[in-house]
């Protein structure tokens, strides 16, 4: 084992804004890395509504499995990832999870305007959702490695989906 | 992910299906919501606190306070199972200071505030001996909450946690050490 003293760690670290978040949130940082292996919803969970979106698509507007099945599986994933980030935050940092709660609200609220612009175009409201949601946690999360920005902001968008918030079917 | 969304914008707008955001719609963590706490504390009391002679059911308040938590946090069963059998092997861990249980055991607040609320609006009783009482009253508050609960058969995943939870034999000399 090596022993640092000041100078070697003057000399070797980078304290840089990523090393300041890891420091300041290491817990937030555990929680978003441990969702990855996360691909199914909990048991129990209903995901009627969820797959019946994309069995619309399939269904009533005739996309093929090929195309349909990767989306599905890819946010199925995504809206599980939130649910597990979401218990790990709220047992373990409520007073950040809560901002973290505040934002999400704000960002749907901010794409929904963007989308409903005059001359918008209305196709794009997920990417615009996304993009929102990753600029939001980019104003609380100053130093989360990007990757863990993109994380988020992809488990967010598939607990729009999972929730029902994000819908494309019609009556 | 972002490829995702990009494809599926895609493939919407292939199709002309329009998205939709019901932005109004997003709301906060269940966890946070006083409603949804006030209904798990109520049957947290009913499953896990002594019935007395008037139909009312009572629980020390450091039981409520941990049930209640890990109810609404069910992933925590596990780790609560092993602090459970660290102490029945002698060990004595303390509970706020346990490495392994989650720092936001300490800092739930809205568990004082509801039911200091509760308390204050009747629904609930602080006893002397730090009990809680929850008096029979189906026409309560907390009643009606619990016979909604019932007739919807909501809550299932935080029922079986109470029961587990009640079931693990952890004492007041636990909680307090």
């Amino acid at each position: 084992m090596t022993i640092w003293g000041t100078d070697e760690v003057a000399a070797e670290v980078l304290v840089d804004q990523d090393a300041m978040f890891r420091v300041a949130q290491p817990v937030f940082l555990e929680a978003i890395r441990a969702i990855d292996s996360v691909a199914t919803p909990p048991a129990g969970t209903d995901q009627q509504k969820f797959d019946a979106k994309f069995d619309y698509l399939k269904q009533r507007l005739g996309i093929p499995d090929d195309v349909v099945e990767p989306l599905r599986e890819e946010f199925r994933a995504a809206w599980a990832q939130s649910i597990s980030l979401n218990d790990r935050l709220s047992s373990t940092i409520p007073d950040m999870h809560r901002q973290f709660e505040k934002l999400r609200k704000q960002a749907a609220t901010d794409a929904r305007i963007e989308a409903n612009k005059q001359g918008a175009d209305a196709f794009t409201v997920l990417e615009k959702t996304q993009t929102g949601l990753r600029l939001k946690i980019e104003a609380i999360g100053a130093g989360m490695p990007l990757g863990d920005q993109d994380t988020l902001a992809r488990a967010e968008t598939g607990r729009l989906l999972g929730d029902c918030l994000l819908d494309w079917r019609k009556p | 992910m972002s490829d995702a969304v990009a494809r599926l914008t895609a493939v919407l707008r292939e199709a002309d299906a329009t998205p939709t955001l019901q932005a109004d719609a997003v709301t906060f963590s269940a966890t946070y919501d006083p409603v949804y706490r006030a209904a798990v504390i109520a049957l947290t009391l009913r499953a896990a606190g002594k019935k007395d002679s008037e139909a009312a059911f009572t629980l020390p308040d450091l039981k409520l306070r941990l049930f209640q938590f890990v109810a609404v946090h069910t992933q925590l069963l596990p780790s609560l199972r092993g602090w459970v059998n660290e102490h029945k092997s002698g060990r004595r861990p303390s509970l706020d200071g346990w490495a392994r249980f989650p720092r936001g055991y300490a800092a739930d607040t809205l568990y004082e505030r509801l039911t200091d609320y509760l308390c204050a609006t009747g629904e609930l009783q602080r006893l002397k001996n730090s009990y809680v009482r929850m008096p029979s009253a189906p026409k309560s508050y907390l009643g009606t909450l619990v016979a909604a609960a019932d007739a919807e058969e909501a809550f299932q995943a935080e029922r079986a946690a109470i029961t587990e939870v009640a079931g693990l034999g952890i004492t007041l000399d636990m909680l307090r050490s």
